[in-house]
């Protein structure tokens, strides 16, 4: 397994959403280089014929019963979410306020690339 | 090295003898609750504990006195028992952080199944213990809110990740104490602070209210002084839960000290004593082998041929797990958000910040082995050397006669390291997991057990033997373990 670029280390970063400063950078490619040259040695087996086991055994997987259950309330959801915000309901109801977690603009209309 | 005031574990009470006193009103629940309240701060320099709940756990103990008085004892088989919890583990007051900044403040609305059972059963819980953040690390020094340090000696770690938790009942503040374990991380700081630890089968204890990390590996356990307690407490958390699929609808055992162990094979892998081993690893592992055989055991040899592929296999799984399991932490429903102009920012923001390096290192080599090119290249092997550790010890503990009823080997490669030791070097840090890894793997119960002493630049440190049973053999594991501990027992 060849050690791995600074190219493969920025690469994993922005697929696992993480940003890495230079030295950062460094310091990864040399430590995970160093695990994944010993993962080298499972090259030796012979694996042809073995069944991959993603499990711990095969005896604990089971279905649930297909019942609902409680979900949990949305006071709770709403207590943990870093940023909420609340708007009224689009049914034209002036009553109804319906709370929403924020997130920043998924969509950037300034950006081009169309949309609805 | 002087331990700190009041640590030493041989003069506080066990978790039955707590609750004997308690179910017979010799003492109540409440004065052995304020004994663990005034121990853990006694012993705040070792950073073990995270949150202690004062007040509330000693409501908690009055209502165990009170479910006394009016005549509950039989129900209650831990009445007033203080414990502590791991931080990975959700209770439904206080904080769970994980030890991560990323979950800071975050308050859980659900208490683990594992930690209400042992409430039902009346233990009280006295606080959360630190750890390796997500359950990462084998030394206790990757928790965000800084690093536990041993009873054993100031400069030594205490293990990982369950570092806390090991302190706790090490000093004595507490007789049980919840781990997780996903690749050693109940037996090994139990066998560096010299304690008991246990991890269950896969799917023995519900995984229910545990902070994933790896979903295939992971499982919660005691920590203890004595087999009696972990056994006490292996049974009450134990058993089928229908908020985790996983968990197994076996019957749990009611394990019993064996009164000899005569007729019973026990095999020792050729390669567990290794010139790798601190010496007095190899001595401990001949001690207990010496220990077993004069009380009727028959030792025998045993090949694990892919045990050596035991550390490449969990160093992908595990990492592949935990990448998966972490992405959910992305700053929009819980936990820590950091401002970001677009969404992509504000995830890779708050997971940078939130994260500590040794979670981002695993999360990456979890994202590099399932991208592409390299699933097949390395994940796909690893799970089918999986397989083969797990042949392997299905084999040798194979039910038809020709196999053994009991495996032994160390715990770890030596005793507890200097702070600092190894930080540097992730691949001698991983090798620290070089006996416990494959039992996770395979999803077998082991115990720990204290198995004497090294000494080691001036320290005298603790030393323990890991006893392996076949898949939910916990009663066989647990039965010979108690009766293994009595015959190592110092005189």
């Amino acid at each position: 397994m060849d050690p791995l670029s600074e190219q493969d280390v920025r690469r994993v970063a922005r697929l696992s959403k993480l940003e890495l400063s230079d030295e950062e950078v460094d310091d990864a490619r040399t430590r995970l280089s160093a695990v994944i040259e010993h993962f080298e040695c499972l090259d030796r087996l012979d694996l042809e014929n073995v069944e991959p086991m993603p499990h711990a055994h095969d005896e604990t997987a089971r279905l649930a019963e297909d019942e609902p259950a409680a979900p949990l309330d949305p006071e709770v959801l709403e207590r943990l979410a870093p940023k909420t915000f609340e708007s009224h309901a689009m049914d034209g109801d002036d009553a109804a306020v319906e709370r929403f977690i924020a997130v920043p603009k998924v969509l950037d209309p300034s950006a081009g690339g169309g949309g609805a | 090295m002087t331990p700190p005031a009041g640590s030493s574990p041989g003069e506080s009470p066990t978790a039955i003898e707590i609750a004997d006193a308690v179910r017979h009103k010799r003492r109540p629940a409440v004065e052995f609750t304020q004994d663990a309240l005034d121990h853990i701060r006694e012993i705040a320099p070792l950073n073990a504990f995270l949150d202690d709940f004062g007040e509330r756990a000693l409501d908690q103990a009055h209502a165990i006195d009170t479910r006394i008085a009016s005549g509950e004892a039989d129900r209650l088989p831990l009445a007033g028992v203080p414990i502590a919890v791991k931080d990975n583990i959700c209770l439904e007051w206080g904080r769970t952080t994980a030890g991560s900044r990323f979950l800071e403040d975050y308050e859980s609305p659900f208490t683990a199944t594992c930690v209400r059972r042992l409430l039902d059963a009346g233990a009280v819980v006295v606080g959360k213990t630190n750890l390796d953040e997500f359950g990462m690390g084998s030394s206790g020094e990757n928790s965000a809110f800084g690093a536990t340090t041993s009873p054993h000696g100031s400069e030594r770690v205490p293990g990982g990740s369950s570092s806390g938790s090991a302190v706790a009942v090490a000093s004595g503040a507490v007789p049980i104490a919840l781990g997780t374990d996903t690749g050693g991380s109940i037996r090994q700081p139990a066998a560096f602070c010299g304690c008991v630890g246990l991890k269950p089968s896969y799917g023995r204890v519900s995984r229910y209210g545990l902070i994933a990390f790896g979903s295939s590996l992971d499982q919660a356990g005691p920590i203890t002084r004595d087999v009696a307690d972990a056994t006490i407490a292996l049974r009450l958390m134990a058993g089928e839960d229908p908020r985790d699929m996983t968990s197994s609808a076996r019957a749990v055992p009611e394990a019993v000290p064996v009164e000899s162990c005569r007729g019973v094979r026990v095999g020792i892998p050729r390669s567990a004593r290794s010139a790798h081993n601190h010496p007095s690893v190899n001595d401990a592992l001949s001690r207990a082998a010496d220990a077993l055989e004069n009380d009727g055991a028959e030792i025998v040899e045993i090949d694990l041929p892919h045990q050596e592929h035991a550390i490449a296999a969990y160093y992908v799984v595990a990492p592949a797990e935990a990448s998966s399991n972490l992405s959910r932490y992305d700053g929009v429903r819980y936990g820590r958000r950091a401002e970001g102009a677009t969404l992509e920012a504000m995830y890779v923001r708050s997971r940078t910040e939130g994260f500590g390096p040794e979670v981002r290192r695993r999360i990456m080599l979890g994202t590099q082995v399932l991208s592409g090119g390299y699933e097949r290249a390395m994940y796909m092997k690893a799970l089918k050397a999986r397989r083969l550790i797990k042949r392997d010890f299905d084999r040798a503990m194979a039910e038809d006669g020709s196999g053994c009823s009991l495996v032994l080997t160390p715990t770890t490669p030596g005793p507890a390291f200097r702070i600092g030791e190894k930080a540097g070097d992730a691949m001698a840090m991983y090798l620290q997991d070089i006996y416990t890894v494959s039992v996770n793997l395979a999803g077998l119960p082991a115990v720990s057990i204290p198995a004497g002493s090294a000494e080691d630049g001036g320290d005298e440190l603790p030393v323990g033997v890991q006893l392996v049973g076949p898949t939910f053999g916990e009663e066989r594991l647990l039965g010979h373990a108690q009766r293994m501990e009595t015959l190592l027992a110092p005189d």
